[in-house]
């Protein structure tokens, strides 16, 4: 037994590693000076790299470690633009965020407790819609984004987005396991249904409205189908989209931009961990 | 306070499963009522549909002469206590206790002092400030009491609230809720399938088979006079005693329950010769089981038996006791 527990644990390890790798390969990378990391990753033969070139075949000079500590890229990283596209990305998401987190507890709590005609039929128009890719989706959305007026506005991403049918499904998938006899007794306390649903309902469906929000987050702090679709506006594109850019721009400061951008992310998991497993498994009845 | 008036109540679901049928009832006020009988038998939707939790496809409710059919429940004012005891997980015993309190808006100094009356009556003031997952079957359930308790309700409605305990707590409880009817004076209806608990709780029992009344009566009436061989078998432990025999020129069920059974060592006047199969030794009692030409029997004999099991004895029903009972519809022939 105690054999068995060890080599789970190696193949565990193991397979954390290379998951971590590349996170900790760039996390790195960035304490390297702009010249040391365009020098090492960039296919121009330069004085430093002039070595790892034979002929036509360039090498790159890849290592985990800087030659030398350095905080330069950091602070070349955090100029007006990076900041305002770091902007950009906090007010796309921030309004989904919202809207998740309003939309999808009630839609939930509708399609689970109250009667009304072709409610299943909607759902399983719901889950279609979850099924199917972000890019089948864009055509309408476009198309429906371009009569509203709203083509080149955040506003053609937040909506649909905020509407997305994915934490209505989790959420919906948590209260089927939720012991039911716990809004009956608040009915019987003298609650009405808005006040079962805020209540009760809600405050039960904590765990999975953490996940949901974690979740969210990082699908809409990674957005970049919908804004290379929408937004044609380079000074309003999301970090996420000008990262890409960076890559070829702006090569030497890249690395500190990527964990820049990754910090939020990580405050979230870290904030969320223990809800995040807790209302997937909730969600997903792996716990009741 | 409230009575109630149940009156050819029904309920279907889906348009084919009969869950109550024709159900009729006068609760009076301040009446203990105890609807007993096996699971799915319909009791707890019935419940429910005094709750106003569901919804009657036919028949009428009404609460003292005020009729409740389309009432809401949160505007029925009754209390009620869950099987699962229902407690709100977020919050702690005192919120639990207090929420129908808040919720009818009751000021901030009378929610305290109730909420510690109640709690104190049911010995639940140590534990005001746990979330119920701290606490033990036996804690929640009184602090589900609690929760039922501490409002003025018309009607008190408890859903089998002693089944997830055991046996004795159950007992202990049981004779706590008897003495809180006593104290509170309410209309309580109580829903169980533990013939122990309506018997020793009720004013009177209900006692339902497939969403159907079989009898209503004191718990005294049931037991002298079960209305038919499914009472007869669901009160008693052990079941009744059955066996067929002619009575009155026709070919009837006998009942007979174990304590009226006589054993003989020697063969008497209509005495049925018997084979012991097994003792069960309880101490205060036996139950004996013996084998006999009319089928198997089980005796109550106070204290200790000199048989053994393989024992030839002699068993004589104590004739003033039989019942008889019609043998195609089970009916009770008085």
């Amino acid at each position: 037994m105690k054999k068995k527990h060890l080599i789970h644990t190696i193949i565990l390890t193991l397979l954390a590693l290379i998951t971590l790798l590349p996170m900790l390969f760039m996390i790195s990378n960035s304490f390297m000076s702009a010249k040391e990391a365009v020098n090492r990753y960039t296919d121009l033969v330069t004085p430093y790299n002039v070595w790892a070139s034979e002929g036509n075949i360039h090498y790159y000079e890849v290592d985990v470690l800087p030659s030398y500590l350095s905080f330069e890229t950091y602070v070349k990283a955090m100029n007006p633009t990076y900041l305002r596209m770091f902007w950009n990305s906090v007010l796309i998401t921030v309004p989904i965020l919202l809207g998740q987190l309003i939309i999808s507890p009630l839609a939930a709590y509708g399609f689970e407790f109250i009667t009304w005609k072709y409610k299943e039929l909607l759902f399983f128009l719901y889950i279609i819609v979850m099924l199917l890719p972000i890019q089948l989706l864009l055509v309408p959305h476009y198309i429906a984004a371009n009569l509203l007026h709203l083509n080149d506005t955040w506003w053609a991403i937040i909506i649909p987005a905020a509407f997305s049918p994915f934490g209505t499904f989790l959420l919906r998938q948590h209260l089927k396991g939720l012991d039911t006899t716990i809004l009956d007794a608040a009915r019987v306390e003298g609650e009405n249904e808005w006040n079962v649903f805020r209540k009760v309902a809600l405050p039960a469906m904590y765990p999975s409205l953490v996940a949901l929000f974690a979740l969210t987050f990082v699908e809409c702090w990674n957005i970049v189908d919908q804004s290379i679709v929408f937004i044609k506006d380079v000074f309003n594109e999301p970090l996420s989209v000008y990262l890409a850019r960076m890559v070829t721009a702006e090569p030497g400061k890249i690395f500190a931009a990527a964990t820049i951008y990754m910090i939020p992310a990580i405050l979230i998991f870290m904030l969320t961990n223990e809800y995040l497993i807790k209302g997937i498994n909730l969600a997903t009845g792996v716990q009741s | 306070m409230a009575s109630i008036r149940l009156e050819n109540i029904s309920k279907v679901y889906d348009d084919e499963v009969h869950a109550v049928t024709d159900f009729s009832l006068h609760i009076s006020d301040r009446e203990f009522v105890v609807i007993v009988g096996p699971s799915g038998c319909g009791k707890s939707t019935m419940l429910r549909i005094i709750a106003g939790l569901e919804e009657a496809s036919k028949g009428d409710i009404f609460f003292s002469d005020k009729k409740m059919n389309s009432i809401p429940s949160r505007q029925r004012n009754v209390s009620m206590v869950f099987q699962s005891y229902a407690l709100f997980p977020h919050l702690n015993v005192f919120e639990n206790i207090a929420f129908g309190l808040r919720a009818r808006k009751e000021s901030k100094k009378t929610i305290q002092t109730k909420v510690k009356e109640v709690s104190s009556l049911l010995g639940i003031e140590h534990l005001l400030r746990r979330r119920p997952k701290q606490l033990s079957g036996g804690e929640k359930q009184r602090v589900a009491m609690a929760r039922a308790l501490v409002r003025d309700a018309d009607v008190y409605l408890l859903d089998e609230p002693l089944s997830n305990l055991d046996s004795q707590l159950r007992a202990s409880l049981r004779s706590e809720i008897a003495m809180l009817h006593h104290t509170a004076q309410k209309t309580f209806v109580y829903v169980t399938h533990d013939y122990t608990e309506a018997m020793t709780l009720a004013d009177r029992i209900v006692v339902m088979k497939d969403g159907v009344i079989n009898q209503v009566g004191t718990p005294q009436e049931i037991f002298d006079c079960p209305a038919n061989t499914f009472v007869a078998k669901f009160f008693g432990s052990p079941q009744m005693n059955f066996y067929e025999c002619r009575h009155n020129d026709a070919d009837v069920w006998a009942g007979i329950r174990a304590e009226d059974i006589l054993i003989e060592e020697r063969s008497v006047d209509d005495a049925i010769e018997s084979e012991v199969l097994m003792i069960e030794r309880l101490g205060h009692e036996s139950l004996v089981h013996v084998c006999t030409e009319k089928g198997q029997f089980i005796i109550r004999e106070k204290g200790k038996v000199p048989y053994e099991v393989g024992d030839r004895v002699y068993i004589k029903p104590i004739s003033q006791a039989i019942h008889y009972f019609d043998r195609e519809s089970g009916i009770r022939i008085s």
